[in-house]
């Protein structure tokens, strides 16, 4: 009993000190959170935010609503936050449409869209740590919807 | 017939319909017959041709238009995924086997694809895969923030494989053994996560490619039952991207 005191003291005492620093992780909160990076770039590929486009350099960071563009003859490799990693042939656009990946609030979601080209996905974390992956994995290309549960796939989309 | 200038309709050479002048009635019609019946002969080889091609096609069976793939890890284990549209669904669970997608229609049933037609379709994209992500893991004391003198080793060595890389993001994953309640183990994990990222700040790393999280206590390595498993517990566990 009295060590359960003692515990819950000490907690209560450590959640005074914690909570700055919760709240320090949240200060990038602002700023767009970073999802993904580009490390491996072939040629010429850019990312396409609303109206503006930026050309593309190793180490750049993603973000949610990009859509990866990669020229003729150029590739492209980008690694998620929970370690998914996809990678783009040639004259392929992906929207990186959703991802969110928190575990601390059992928020888990991963939705791109290949609208063309090829695509060469292997699951990360999200995938083993989901319970719903129907819901929280998703690949959407033209011809329909491809659900992951654990895996390395390619996708070919006209 | 595109391009006929218009009032020379009446040449022999013309065939169209509207050809009706009495005048050249005799010589176009055999004209005609001879068109039309080589026009069939051309049609008919097309319709011979054309599902012999389809044939040769699926023969050699590389894979065409909307289709995906279904591949094998780096540990040659291999998952599930499920291919779904308005007009139907498809669930792949074996290693090299495509699912192919016809505009509009259901998708097709999986079959199998011989190695080297995969390696051949994948191999543009696999050439820009990036590197696997590396992990590592740290150890804390009992409740404690501060690493323990291994893992203060190992953290020199992952310093020097952050260095020879051109870009690195990290991420952080804090956890606990499972004294004390969820709350405070979720919160000391992430402190456990921030010191490591201080580390690694003052060592050069950009505090925006380093992510940290909490899991608390409930990815436990052990189930914690020895005092010295418990240990095992208390640990950040670093991906190097």
């Amino acid at each position: 009993m009295f060590l359960l005191r003692k515990i819950s003291s000490i907690f209560a005492l450590l959640m005074l000190f914690s909570t700055p620093l919760l709240v320090g992780t949240s200060a990038y909160a602002d700023e767009k959170p970073i999802i993904a990076y580009v490390k491996v770039l072939n040629g010429a590929c850019i990312a396409i935010s609303g109206d503006v486009e930026r050309p593309l350099k190793l180490g750049d960071p993603l973000y949610r609503n990009d859509i990866l563009k990669t020229e003729d003859q150029s590739s492209m490799g980008v690694s998620f936050r929970d370690n998914t990693l996809v990678s783009l042939g040639s004259n392929s656009l992906l929207k990186l449409e959703n991802f969110a990946f928190d575990p601390d609030n059992n928020k888990l979601t991963f939705a791109v869209e290949l609208f063309q080209g090829t695509l060469l996905y292997i699951s990360g974390l999200i995938s083993k740590l989901t319970k719903n992956p129907d819901e929280d994995l998703r690949i959407t290309t033209p011809a329909g919807t491809v659900t992951v549960r654990g895996t390395r796939l390619f996708i070919n989309a006209e | 017939m595109p391009s006929n200038p218009g009032p020379s309709n009446l040449g022999p050479s013309n065939l169209g319909p509207s050809n009706l002048g009495p005048s050249n009635l005799g010589p176009s019609n055999s004209e005609h017959n001879l068109r039309e019946a080589i026009t069939m002969i051309i049609k008919i080889r097309l319709k011979l041709l054309f599902p012999l091609l389809l044939l040769a096609l699926a023969a050699c069976s590389t894979p065409r238009g909307n289709y995906v793939i279904l591949l094998a890890e780096d540990d040659g284990s291999v998952g599930e995924i499920s291919v779904t549209n308005d007009q139907g669904t498809q669930t792949l669970s074996t290693i090299n086997t495509v699912v192919e997608i016809p505009e509009n229609k259901a998708p097709k049933k999986p079959r199998e694809l011989a190695d080297d037609i995969v390696a051949k379709l994948v191999a543009e994209t696999e050439g820009a895969q990036p590197p696997q992500p590396l992990s590592f893991f740290f150890f804390f004391g009992f409740d404690s923030d501060a690493l323990t003198d291994d893992s203060r080793v190992i953290f020199e060595a992952v310093l020097a494989e952050i260095k020879t890389r051109k870009t690195v993001d990290i991420s952080l994953i804090g956890h606990t053994d499972s004294i004390g309640s969820v709350e405070y183990n979720r919160a000391l994990g992430l402190r456990r996560a921030g010191r490591l990222r201080d580390l690694l700040v003052e060592n050069g790393v950009v505090v925006s490619a380093i992510d940290i999280k909490s899991l608390g206590e409930d990815d436990p390595l052990s189930d914690g039952n020895i005092e010295n498993d418990k240990a095992l517990n208390r640990r950040v566990v670093m991906v190097l991207r």
